[in-house]
C-alpha cells in the first residue's frame, strides 16, 4: 500500500493526478459530484496519515475533539453570549496544538501530534472566533469536515476562512469559470515546480550545499543568510502553489500566500506579503482583537501604546506558534521590535517628512533595507546563528 | 442600496478623518485606504469602536474585509447597510 | 479571464518526461571518458550505489575491474592502482568496493550490467572474514543497498530464471527488502514464494519501472562529479622507486617497509594502529570470535550466486583468495582448523565453478602479507599485483 508526504513525491502527484479527473471532467460540464470530492477526501487523508499510525490515530482525535468543541459553544453561543464560554472554549481549541509545541521541549509529549495540526487548528479557532462574533450562525457537521479537511491544504495551509470557504461549497463554478480555475490552477502547480523542486532544490543543493557555507566566519554566515532566504521563499513559495492550484481544480479559491515579498519597502508591506494568510490570521485573530478590547474596554488612553502591546503579542505568539524553541522566539522579538520601531519613524516622518515615498531611488533603498532587515530574521529563524546562545 | 443622508455621511467622514489622522479623505471620497497607507489595522479598529459608539452601529471584526471597505465612499456604504 | 496557454505546460511535461525516461545508453554518453578514468580509483560509493558509470567502464576494455571490499581502500604505493601506474601493462585497475561489499552486494553490481560481462575480464577478491556466523548482515546489507540496481535486477532479462529465483528468495531474507512496498512484492513474484494479487504486482511493477528511471537519472547526475572517498592517511601516490624492479626486489622492499612499522607486536599489526585500537584492550579481544565457526556461513551461497552469474554470463575471472591473519586469529580464538575448512570450502566452490582463483591463504600463519587483522598490505599487494599481471596477459 501506497502512502505519501502531500507534495513531496512524484507518487503524491500521481495519485491526486488520477483521483482529480473525474472532478475535473465534471467541472468542465458545470457539474459537482459531491460525494465524489468527499470520497477523494477520505482517500488522500488516508494515504497521507495511515502510514504512521500514531498521526493517523492522533488526527482522528483531533477532528473528534475540535467537532465537539465547535457544535458545543455553538449551541452555548445561541444561549448565552457569555465571555467566559468563549474563553474556555477558545483555550480548549488551542489546546492539542499547544500539547504538540511543547513536545519540542518535553520529548514524553511525543506521542501526539500529525503533520499539519498546526494549520488545521487556525482553521477551528478561527471558527470559534466568528462565532463568538455572531458570523457563523449554524454548521453542519459535513460542513466543518471538508472545511478541517480540505486535503489540499491540510499540511501547511494557506489558511483559509470558514464563510469563504462555505461560499465556495456552496457555489458551484459555471463551465466557463471552472475552465478558468482549471488554467489557472494548472498554472500554478506548474510554477510549484519551478519554485520548489528548481529554483528551490538548486538553491539548496548548491548554494546552501555549497563549502561557501562551512565555518562560521561573518562572510559564511552572511552568505548562508541570503541562500536559506531564498530557500525559504521558493520552498514554501511553491509548496503554496501547490496548494492553491489544486484547490482551483476542486473549485475552491483558497487565499494566496505570496505576493512578491522580497519586494517589500518596509516591514508592514512585508508582512501584506509574506506567509499572508498567516500573517492575516494573526493580524485578524490576535493583534486586531487585542487592540478592540483594550480601546473598547479604554483600559489604556495612550493609542500608541496599546498599538505596540499588541504588535509584542502578536510577534511573540507567532515566534511560539513556530515552536518552543530559543530561535523562534527571538525571531518573534525581532520582528516585534522591527514593527515597532517601523512605526515610529512612520509617525516621525508624517511630521517631518525625511523620507519621501515618491522618489524611485529612496524606493529602491527602502526595498534594499526591508529585505536585509528581513533576510537576517530568517537567519534567526534558521537556526544557523544557535551557536551564539 | 440604503439611502445616504449627508448627515451621516458627514459623520462618517468625521470619525474617519480622525482616526486617519488626515483630511484628505474628506476631499478624495475614492481614495484607496490601505494602499496610500491612511488606515492600517490599529485605524480600522479605532474606526469600528467610534462607529460603535457614536453611531451605534456594531460591526465585528471579522466582517471588515479590505477590499470591500476599501475607499471612505465604500465606507460609508457598507455602514449605511448595517444602520 | 488570461488566454490559456497551454502549450508551455506541454512543453515542460514533454522535457521533463523525456529527461525520466532517457535510455540508459543516452544517459551514459552524458559521463566523458576523463570522469571515467577519475572514477577508476576515487572509491567513491556512488559508483557501486549505481550502474551507468560500472556501464561505462566495462564497455572500456582500458579498464579492469576489480570488486573487493575494504583492502581496496589500503591505497598503499604497492597498491594495484599506484603499482600498473608506475608500471604500466596495458590497463587501468577500476575499484570496486568499500566495507561491508560481500558477495551478495557484488552479485548486484555484477548484474546490473549482466550483458556487458560475456568474456570481459574481472578481478573479485573474497575475504574470509566474509563467511560469519552470519554472513552479510541487515545493517551492512542496508547500508550497501542500491535501489536502482536492485530495479535493474528484477526488469532484467539477461538473467536466467533459475538464478533470479535464487537471488530473489535470497533478498527476501532481509528485513528491510521485505518492508519496501514496492520491491518486495515483485521479488515475491520472481521467487515464487508468495501468491501476489494482478493487482499489487500491476502497481508495484508500474512504481518499480518509474522510480527506476528516476534514479537512473540521478545516477547519471552524480556521475558528472566523482569524488575521492578514502583517508589521506590510506592513500600513497605512485612512487618512481617501484619502476621496472622484478617481483622479489619488490617483495624485498616491502618486507622492509612491513618490519619497521609493525615491530611493536607479535601479530605483526601496523604499529600506530596496534597502539590506538589494540593495544590496551588486549584482554578485551582474547578469545573474542570463539563462536565463530567458519564453515557453515550463509556467504557460501551468496558466493555460489556471484559464480553461477558469471559463468552464465561467460565472463572471464580472476578469484583472490585472501589469508586471515594467522597469529591474530589464535588469539582471537579461532583455530587453525577453523580457517582451514573456510579456505577450502572457498577453493572448492571456485574450482567447481570453473573459474581461476590465486589463492593467498598459505600466507595465514606467515607475516606481512595483512598489514592488520584483516587489510592487505604492502607484500600482499606485491603478490596479488603479480597475479593480476598474469592474468590480464593470458591469452584468451
Amino acid at each position: 500500500m501506497i502512502s505519501f508526504v502531500p507534495y513531496a513525491s512524484f507518487r503524491f502527484f500521481i495519485v491526486a493526478g488520477i483521483l482529480m479527473i473525474p472532478i475535473i471532467v465534471s467541472g468542465l460540464i458545470g457539474k459537482r459530484m459531491r460525494l465524489y470530492n468527499d470520497f477523494v477526501t477520505v482517500v488522500m487523508i488516508f494515504l497521507i496519515f495511515y502510514g504512521q499510525p500514531a498521526q493517523f490515530v492522533s488526527i482522528i482525535i483531533f477532528v473528534l475533539w475540535q467537532t465537539g468543541l465547535v457544535k458545543g459553544y455553538l449551541e452555548l453561543r445561541k444561549r448565552n453570549n457569555r465571555s467566559v464560554y468563549f474563553y474556555v472554549a477558545t483555550a480548549l481549541a488551542v489546546f492539542p496544538l499547544f500539547i504538540v509545541k511543547l513536545s519540542a521541549d518535553v520529548p514524553a509529549l511525543n506521542f501526539f501530534g500529525f503533520l499539519g495540526i498546526s494549520y488545521v487548528s487556525f482553521r477551528t479557532i478561527e471558527m470559534i472566533m466568528d462565532i463568538r462574533d455572531g458570523l457563523i450562525k449554524s454548521v453542519s457537521v459535513a460542513e466543518f469536515l471538508r472545511f478541517v479537511l480540505f486535503f489540499p491544504t491540510i499540511s501547511s495551509g494557506p489558511i483559509d476562512r470558514y464563510s469563504r470557504f462555505k461560499k465556495d461549497q456552496a457555489v458551484v463554478p459555471t463551465r466557463k469559470e471552472y475552465k478558468e480555475l482549471l488554467y489557472l490552477g494548472l498554472n500554478k502547480i506548474f510554477l510549484g515546480f519551478l519554485y520548489k523542486y528548481i529554483i528551490g532544490y538548486l538553491v539548496h543543493e548548491y548554494w546552501m550545499g555549497s563549502s561557501m557555507m562551512n565555518g562560521n566566519s561573518l562572510f559564511s554566515i552572511w552568505m548562508y543568510m541570503y541562500a536559506y532566504s531564498m530557500y525559504l521563499f521558493f520552498d514554501f513559495a511553491g509548496y503554496s502553489q501547490f496548494a492553491i492550484g489544486l484547490s482551483y481544480l476542486m473549485g475552491i479559491r483558497t487565499p494566496e500566500n505570496f505576493n512578491k515579498p522580497f519586494l517589500s519597502r518596509n516591514i508592514k508591506d512585508f508582512w501584506n506579503r509574506w506567509h499572508m494568510s498567516l500573517s492575516f490570521w494573526f493580524r485578524d485573530f490576535i493583534y486586531m482583537r487585542f487592540v478592540y478590547t483594550m480601546i473598547k474596554k479604554k483600559r489604556l488612553k495612550n493609542r500608541y501604546l496599546i498599538s505596540d502591546l499588541g504588535l509584542a503579542l502578536n510577534f511573540m505568539i507567532m515566534g511560539f506558534w513556530h515552536g518552543f524553541l530559543l530561535q523562534y522566539i527571538i525571531y518573534g522579538i525581532y520582528h516585534a521590535v522591527v514593527f515597532i520601531s517601523f512605526n515610529r519613524f512612520e509617525q516621525f516622518n508624517k511630521k517631518h517628512s525625511i523620507w519621501s515615498k515618491d522618489n524611485r531611488w529612496v524606493h529602491a533603498l527602502s526595498v534594499l533595507i526591508t529585505f536585509h532587515v528581513i533576510c537576517f530574521s530568517f537567519l534567526i529563524f534558521s537556526g544557523r546563528l544557535n551557536f551564539l546562545w | 442600496m440604503t439611502e445616504i443622508t449627508p448627515a451621516f455621511e458627514n459623520q462618517v467622514l468625521d470619525i474617519l478623518a480622525e482616526v486617519c489622522e488626515s483630511d484628505e479623505v474628506k476631499n478624495e471620497p475614492d481614495i484607496r485606504l490601505f494602499e496610500e497607507g491612511l488606515m492600517d489595522s490599529f485605524a480600522t479598529i479605532a474606526l469600528l469602536v467610534e462607529v460603535g459608539e457614536r453611531m451605534g452601529i456594531d460591526v465585528p471584526i471579522s466582517d471588515f474585509n479590505r477590499n470591500q471597505w476599501a475607499t471612505p465612499n465604500m465606507i460609508i456604504q457598507q455602514l449605511a447597510d448595517r444602520k | 479571464m488570461k488566454t490559456p496557454k497551454i502549450g508551455p505546460m506541454i512543453l515542460a511535461v514533454i522535457i521533463v518526461s523525456s529527461l525520466i525516461f532517457m535510455p540508459l545508453s543516452v544517459e551514459s554518453m552524458t559521463i566523458s571518458q576523463s570522469e571515467v578514468y577519475k572514477a577508476s580509483s576515487t572509491l567513491d560509493p556512488n559508483i557501486f550505489q549505481g550502474i551507468l558509470m560500472q556501464r561505462k567502464m566495462l564497455e572500456n576494455k582500458q579498464y579492469l575491474p576489480i570488486y573487493g571490499s575494504s583492502e581496496l581502500h589500503r591505497l598503499d604505493m604497492y597498491h594495484p592502482t599506484n603499482y600498473f601506474q608506475i608500471n604500466p601493462d596495458g590497463f587501468t585497475p577500476f575499484l570496486i568496493g568499500r566495507a561491508g561489499m560481500y558477495s551478495l552486494v557484488q552479485f548486484l553490481n555484477l548484474a546490473s550490467n549482466a550483458d556487458l560481462l560475456k568474456n570481459r575480464k574481472i578481478v573479485f577478491i573474497i575475504s574470509p572474514e566474509w563467511f560469519s556466523n552470519t554472513g552479510l548482515s541487515e545493517s551492512y546489507f542496508a547500508g550497501n543497498f542500491s535501489e536502482e540496481q536492485v530495479y535493474q535486477f528484477i526488469f532484467s532479462h539477461d538473467i536466467n530464471p533459475g538464478l533470479k529465483q535464487k537471488v530473489a528468495k535470497r533478498l527476501l531474507q532481509f528485513n528491510f527488502v521485505r518492508h519496501n512496498g514496492t520491491i518486495a512484492p515483485l521479488l515475491e513474484k520472481i521467487a515464487k514464494s508468495a501468491h501476489i494479487s494482478n493487482f499489487t504486482l500491476f502497481s508495484a511493477s508500474l512504481q518499480g519501472h518509474f522510480t527506476s528511471k528516476v534514479l537512473q537519472l540521478y545516477d547519471a547526475i552524480k556521475m558528472q562529479k566523482v569524488t575521492p572517498n578514502y583517508y589521506p592517511s590510506q592513500y600513497q601516490s605512485p612512487n618512481k622507486k617501484l619502476k621496472g624492479k622484478s617481483w622479489s626486489q619488490l617483495e624485498e622492499m616491502a618486507v622492509k617497509d612491513m618490519k619497521a612499522t609493525s615491530n611493536s607486536n607479535r601479530f605483526h599489526i601496523n604499529n600506530a594502529f596496534y597502539i590506538k585500537q589494540i593495544k590496551n584492550r588486549l584482554e578485551h579481544f582474547k578469545n573474542y570470535d570463539v563462536h565463530q565457526k567458519f564453515g557453515h556461513s550463509p556467504e557460501y551461497g551468496d558466493l555460489q550466486l556471484v559464480i553461477d552469474l558469471l559463468k552464465e554470463e561467460h565472463a572471464k575471472v580472476l578469484f583472490i583468495s585472501l589469508p586471515f591473519n594467522g597469529s591474530w586469529y589464535d588469539y582471537a580464538g579461532v583455530s587453525q582448523q577453523k580457517r582451514e575448512t573456510c579456505y577450502h570450502k572457498i577453493v572448492s566452490e571456485v574450482h567447481k565453478g570453473g573459474f581461476q582463483l590465486a589463492d593467498f591463504t598459505q600466507f595465514d600463519n606467515k607475516p606481512y602479507f595483512l598489514e592488520d587483522t584483516m587489510h592487505v598490505g604492502p607484500e600482499g599487494w606485491v603478490y596479488i599485483d603479480r597475479a593480476i599481471r598474469n592474468f590480464y596477459n593470458e591469452k584468451s
